[in-house]
């Protein structure tokens, strides 16, 4: 969430290294040969609860070395345990890799001469008695080959194929129980002391420290995290925002993000690095990725020109905001949306600004209140964008063009969940005025729809479809399988999402209207006129072949199976196709919409200069000559 | 009966025929198929990327004609889901059944991708038209302030 007390937009300003700041972000990219690249951002925040941040992370994206320490000891003692870790940890990588040590084994040295600094320093100061921290670090030989060290329960992830595994066993006393065999994993998570740890930097002179090698493959993720993340949020949400997120900024903002929303009763720190991930999106200058980059920014800077429109367009005057003061009605309708643009933007989607529309939309039609006041809100909510982006053109005209199209999408959006509801609201009162008005005859319709010559036993295949068999299941569950076996899925992000989006409408047969949502995925939020449809439409194309084909190629003995499966998956996927170009004409309304407007300014524009003229040539007066009028 | 004969019988089930005649809307779609079918029967392979300029020509003349780009493509989603049913219904050989549902997917996915295709150059086009739109404001507005100056 953008913090509504800052102009500036959260966590994507600072590309400079400093570490331990509260909410500090450090993003970088370096390491990069022919086929991979590296890039990384890291994130560290208080927290909901603490007052002190004693978490410590480093990004060091030039030497690939990237920590996380997660400090522990009263009175400053985490805080200072946790940085003299990070600083000596970081300090030792910079000179050992200067001087061509091995990368695993200089981790280690790395880490052992942090947690004895902390040691000497803990028995040196009385107050800093009994510190110590977590440690977690990760050095890449090379954008192939990383090596990762910890001590504690700050951990690591990989996330690879969609699936978030963890790379690093947390050193707690009930953890090493469980590993001799002295209680079992049931006994271990309900533990009263599961989270008192058996290794620390500093506790002791020395400490041993695990490491491990991996072996990286393009698209890999890696998440580096103190236990204020894990400890905050389960594995799945985890797994879904390290996997959905485009950049790596935005992963470490979400997943801080997901920790606050779940608690946030610890510090919490996360690391995110991309393996090779970047090529393919940030390198771009297309518009989306430029408008992706700077348009929410640019957006959220002239947040108080927004407001400031609505609010004297008398948005807070409006039936919606009964009520409330004009200081919370702005901020609840214009805030909020404003709000909802933004994240849209940054994360290239439809959802929020749909979230927005439908929560409104819902909580003021469900009251039985009327369309208008919605309409009034909706007309100032697109004039103060539109003056929003007028302002940018001054400074970029081709770059305010490009938001306003994107801002007018996002309108679209909302339009739809106004339609959508309304039109919800008039079904209901349809079937409430057909249940109560007197029955009548209806005229035979013109176009019937009904079958005319059928071919063969009509009567046994003409049914329904209900459960789908066992046997139906089984071919698409194998046409899935084999296909993504068969394509190659890590080279193109696409081709998973509707392989899997095509195999689940086929088996859930009357759901196939959601595949509007898997669409609207694939699409994010483009703009026109760029070679991502292509790309979207290959990867359509390449699943839909690749997925029938195995259906048809498949051994069977029951054809009707085979038959019915393949027509449920064929309709899968001219579904999906269709949504796309449904949303790609949606995407494209808002542009003739706007070109109609500035068309009718231009001619009114140009009527007046030639009126003008005519006064000038013939020094008329000018009282007596009629204003034009387009 | 070939196939593509016995396809053509499910013209006025697929089709709004009754109303509209031979103009009923989604038409380019079961004619797209019915061509498809013909072919198979005389060159006997079916390459499933092969590009139907008949089918793209009747989508672009409907659009040119003034018709919205989502009607057209709800009619092509319509007549083609009805194809597909009475594809599934009526072909006792699954074979047969098989080979045309793949037909009806091949040619619906070509008029969706087409559409689409067609909306993102209009609208490369509408972005550029735009762009000089405002730029004609701005030149026109400075000449409203000189002219104003003039009338003072």
């Amino acid at each position: 969430m953008p913090n509504t007390r800052d102009d500036s937009a959260p966590a994507h300003s600072s590309s400079t290294f400093e570490s331990s700041v509260s909410g500090e972000l450090n993003s970088g990219e370096s390491l990069s040969d022919s086929n991979f690249s590296v890039q990384s951002a890291g994130l560290t925040d208080v927290g909901l609860e603490r007052e002190e941040n004693q978490d410590c992370i480093s990004v060091n994206p030039e030497l690939g070395v990237y920590l996380v320490l997660d400090g522990m000891g009263g009175h400053q003692g985490g805080a200072t345990a946790s940085r003299i870790g990070c600083e000596v940890a970081a300090e030792v990588m910079q000179h050992g890799l200067a001087s061509g040590r091995a990368h695993g084994e200089l981790l280690v040295d790395a880490a052992k001469q942090a947690g004895a600094r902390i040691h000497v320093d803990a028995n040196r100061h009385s107050e800093l008695h009994g510190m110590g921290t977590t440690f977690v670090g990760v050095v890449f030989a090379n954008p192939q080959l990383a090596y990762i060290a910890h001590v504690g329960d700050s951990r690591a992830y990989l996330m690879r194929d969609h699936r978030l595994s963890r790379l690093t066993e947390d050193h707690t006393v009930v953890a090493e129980l469980v590993a001799l065999g002295k209680l079992t994993p049931a006994q271990a998570h309900n533990h009263p002391h599961s989270s008192v740890l058996s290794r620390n930097l500093g506790g002791l002179h020395t400490t041993n420290v695990d490491l491990s090698e991996l072996h990286l493959k393009p698209f890999d993720r890696i998440l580096l995290c103190s236990d204020g993340l894990n400890g905050y949020a389960t594995q799945g949400d985890i797994e879904k925002i390290v996997d959905g997120a485009i950049l790596p900024e935005n992963a470490s903002a979400d997943l801080v993000e997901l920790a606050k929303r779940g608690g946030g009763g610890d510090n919490v720190s996360v690391i995110i690095i991309d393996v090779g991930r970047h090529n393919q999106s940030s390198n771009s200058n297309s518009d989306t990725e430029r408008l992706r980059r700077d348009g929410a920014q640019a957006w959220w800077k002239r947040r108080k020109l927004f407001l400031r429109v609505c609010s004297d367009m008398g948005l807070a005057e409006s039936s919606i905001a009964a009520g409330l003061d004009k200081s919370e009605a702005i901020s609840l309708l214009a805030g909020s949306y404003c709000e909802a643009v933004y994240h849209d933007l940054n994360n290239t989607s439809g959802v929020h600004v749909w979230t927005f529309a439908d929560s409104l939309v819902t909580a003021w039609l469900g009251k039985s209140s009327s369309y208008p006041p919605l309409r009034e809100l909706f007309d100032t909510l697109r004039a103060a964008s539109l003056a929003v982006c007028e302002d940018l053109s001054q400074e970029d005209q081709d770059f305010g063009v490009c938001l306003e199209i994107a801002v007018l999408r996002s309108l679209v959006v909302g339009e739809m969940v106004i339609g959508s509801q309304m039109s919800t609201r008039i079904q209901k009162l349809s079937a409430e005025i057909a249940a109560t008005a007197p029955s009548t005859e209806l005229p035979d319709a013109t176009f019937s729809g009904n079958p005319t010559i059928p071919f063969g036993d009509f009567e046994a295949r003409s049914q329904p479809l209900s459960d789908l068999s066992d046997d139906v299941a089984l071919a698409l569950e194998t046409s899935l399988s084999e296909t993504k076996a068969a394509l190659s899925l890590d080279h193109n992000p696409y081709l998973a999402i509707v392989l899997s989006a095509a195999n689940e409408s086929a088996l859930d047969h009357n759901g196939k209207q959601e595949m509007s949502g898997t669409a609207r995925e694939l699409y994010g939020n483009h703009l026109l006129g760029e070679s991502e449809l292509n790309t979207i439409v290959a990867a359509l194309d390449k699943a839909r072949v690749a997925q029938l084909s195995e259906i048809r190629r498949a051994p069977t003995t029951d054809s009707g199976a085979q038959r019915t499966a393949f027509y449920l998956l064929s309709s899968a996927h001219q579904i999906l196709f269709h949504a796309l170009a449904m949303i790609v004409i949606e995407a494209g309304k808002p542009t003739s919409d706007r070109l109609q407007e500035l068309q009718q300014e231009t001619e009114r524009l140009r009527l007046r200069v030639s009126r003008n003229q005519d006064i000038l040539a013939h020094d008329v007066d000018i009282d007596t000559v009629e204003e034009p009028s387009p | 009966m070939s196939l593509s004969e016995r396809f053509e019988v499910l013209r006025d089930e697929a089709l709004n025929s009754a109303e509209y005649g031979d103009e009923s809307p989604g038409r380019e779609i079961f004619d797209a198929i019915s061509r498809r079918l013909r072919k198979r029967e005389v060159v006997d392979s079916d390459d499933e990327m092969d590009i139907d300029l008949s089918l793209h020509d009747a989508l672009s003349r409907r659009l040119a004609w003034g018709e919205d780009p989502s009607a057209v493509l709800v009619d092509c989603q319509e007549v083609s889901q009805r194809i597909l049913d009475a594809a599934r219904r009526s072909f006792s050989s699954a074979d047969e059944a098989i080979a045309i549902i793949a037909i009806v997917t091949v040619v619906s996915c070509a008029a969706s991708r087409h559409l689409a295709r067609v909306t993102v150059e209009r609208a490369s086009k509408e972005k550029a038209a735009l762009r000089r739109e405002l730029m004609a404001q701005r030149q026109l507005s400075s000449v409203l302030e000189h002219q104003s100056e003039l009338l003072k």
